[in-house]
């Protein structure tokens, strides 16, 4: 297995398990970690997450790597940010009251609304066609109109419109599903839970120069 | 195309030991094969998610089944939810940490409503799924059993749903016991029922047989369903998981 320095930050999120099985499944090594200096050196850098956005940034603060995050992040390296791992990359969330984010990339996450209750459920659980317009993978079709699997209650809402580089459709409204600035990306959608495709996406992500 | 939710296929494992099980009317158990293998098998044919429940957990208060789950998150990568057994949060906690995405309770819901508060509080409402076993009374109204069937609660059905949906679940699995098992298709007039007051994702288990059973699930009105799980139609080959598929993507 080839080795990328490929880092999950290791703060007490849910099933990381699945995460590492992925990344070892495409063939690389990867290392779980709350050791700044092991975050300051990766190469490639995953935010996970699940759960509740305030306990979450919480945890992490406790850590100590709020700082160490948003500095890896500026030294222009790859981070990714997966479901609520993605929210937290926003500057704040209205989650059960207000709470600041990373503020990596502008914006906020709001609740999840329908008007047709009995159809468009909350949490949304399920697999969800994305329909990607700029994610800037090299070729933007890769993962256009590709189903990938989401799980959330939040959605991201990015201050400027080009920062949400693909979405999806709850009842007509376009739910961010990635979400992009430099080399700081955030999927909504779990990759190590949607199949060969979600594979592929974190393979992708693990190329990124 | 349909004005509803595409459902998820779900795959769904009874497990007892180290052996995948089917019951009939969830009672009288047969050994069916080795759990991993079919799941990998499942997996590969495109299902969207699976489910594997500990089918004795709950009768002798323990649960063995993170052997199961470690090896299944090895090679599969979509979401698997468990259940069986599931008591308290350090149980939902080692579930999750095996590999497993979401976890399943009844019976410990039923006898300590509280205990989905307290699985929500940690883990989150999406993590949460309460799985309802039920079976048509004299009256015409549904009630809640536990333990695969055998036990009666004296639970209504949607009251039950209400009660729990307001505690924190963040998705219901619903089990017909009069179809379970029987291939006569789904149990329409009890997902119509539960349709109308559950703002939850759904899942809707038991009956299925023919391909057709999805047609009659997802064409009738004022059923909204996010996933079917589907038991012995699988294992026993009667239908194969890429027609299923195909079937349902037929109409979004």
């Amino acid at each position: 297995m080839k080795n990328k320095k490929i880092t999950i930050i290791d703060y007490g999120s849910g099933n990381i398990m699945s995460l590492i099985r992925a990344i070892n499944a495409i063939g690389y090594n990867c290392e779980l970690t709350n050791k700044k200096s092991k975050i300051k050196d990766s190469s490639y850098l995953i935010l996970p997450g699940d759960g509740a956005f305030a306990s979450a940034i919480n945890k992490i603060k406790k850590k100590g790597l709020f700082d160490e995050i948003i500095n890896y992040s500026k030294s222009g390296k790859p981070l990714l940010g997966i479901c609520l791992g993605m929210q937290l990359l926003l500057s704040k969330s209205e989650e059960f009251g207000n709470h600041e984010g990373l503020s990596l990339i502008k914006g906020k996450n709001i609740k999840i609304k329908s008007t047709n209750l009995k159809i468009y459920k909350t949490p949304v659980i399920g697999w969800r066609q994305n329909i990607n317009y700029n994610l800037d993978f090299k070729s933007n079709k890769t993962f256009d109109k590709k189903k990938f699997y989401f799980i959330h209650s939040f959605r991201a809402v990015t201050k400027e419109k080009k920062d949400t580089t693909s979405y999806y459709i709850n009842e007509k409204i376009e739910i961010a599903s990635t979400i992009r600035k430099n080399n700081t990306l955030g999927c909504q959608f779990h990759p190590e839970k949607s199949g060969p495709v979600g594979l592929k996406f974190l393979e992708k992500f693990l190329n990124l120069k | 195309m349909l004005n509803k939710i595409i459902p998820r296929v779900i795959p769904r494992l009874d497990i007892k030991g180290p052996n995948l099980i089917k019951g009939i009317n969830l009672e009288g158990v047969r050994v069916i094969g080795d759990p991993n293998t079919f799941a990998l098998k499942y997996y590969k044919d495109g299902a969207d998610e699976l489910l594997l429940m500990d089918n004795v957990a709950s009768l002798y208060g323990r649960n063995n089944l993170t052997d199961v789950i470690s090896e299944a998150a090895k090679s599969i990568f979509i979401p698997i939810t468990v259940g069986g057994g599931i008591r308290s949060v350090e149980d939902a906690h080692n579930i999750l940490r095996a590999g497993a995405d979401k976890i399943a309770i009844n019976t410990a819901a039923v006898e300590r409503p509280k205990i989905i508060k307290e699985l929500a509080k940690v883990f989150g409402s999406q993590c949460i799924s309460i799985s309802i076993e039920t079976k048509k009374i004299k009256d015409g109204s549904w009630e809640v059993y536990t333990h695969h069937g055998r036990d009666k609660t004296g639970i209504e059905l949607i009251s039950w749903i209400l009660q729990v949906t307001k505690l924190g679940a963040g998705e219901i699995i619903l089990t017909s016991i009069d179809h379970e098992g029987t291939k006569i298709g789904f149990d329409l007039e009890l997902i119509e029922k539960v349709s109308e007051v559950c703002t939850v994702p759904l899942v809707v288990s038991g009956g299925m047989g023919l391909i057709d059973h999805i047609d009659e699930v997802l064409l009738k009105d004022n059923i909204y369903i996010d996933g079917i799980s589907i038991a012995s139609a699988l294992h026993y080959n009667l239908i194969k998981l890429p027609a299923i598929k195909k079937r349902v993507e037929k109409y979004f």
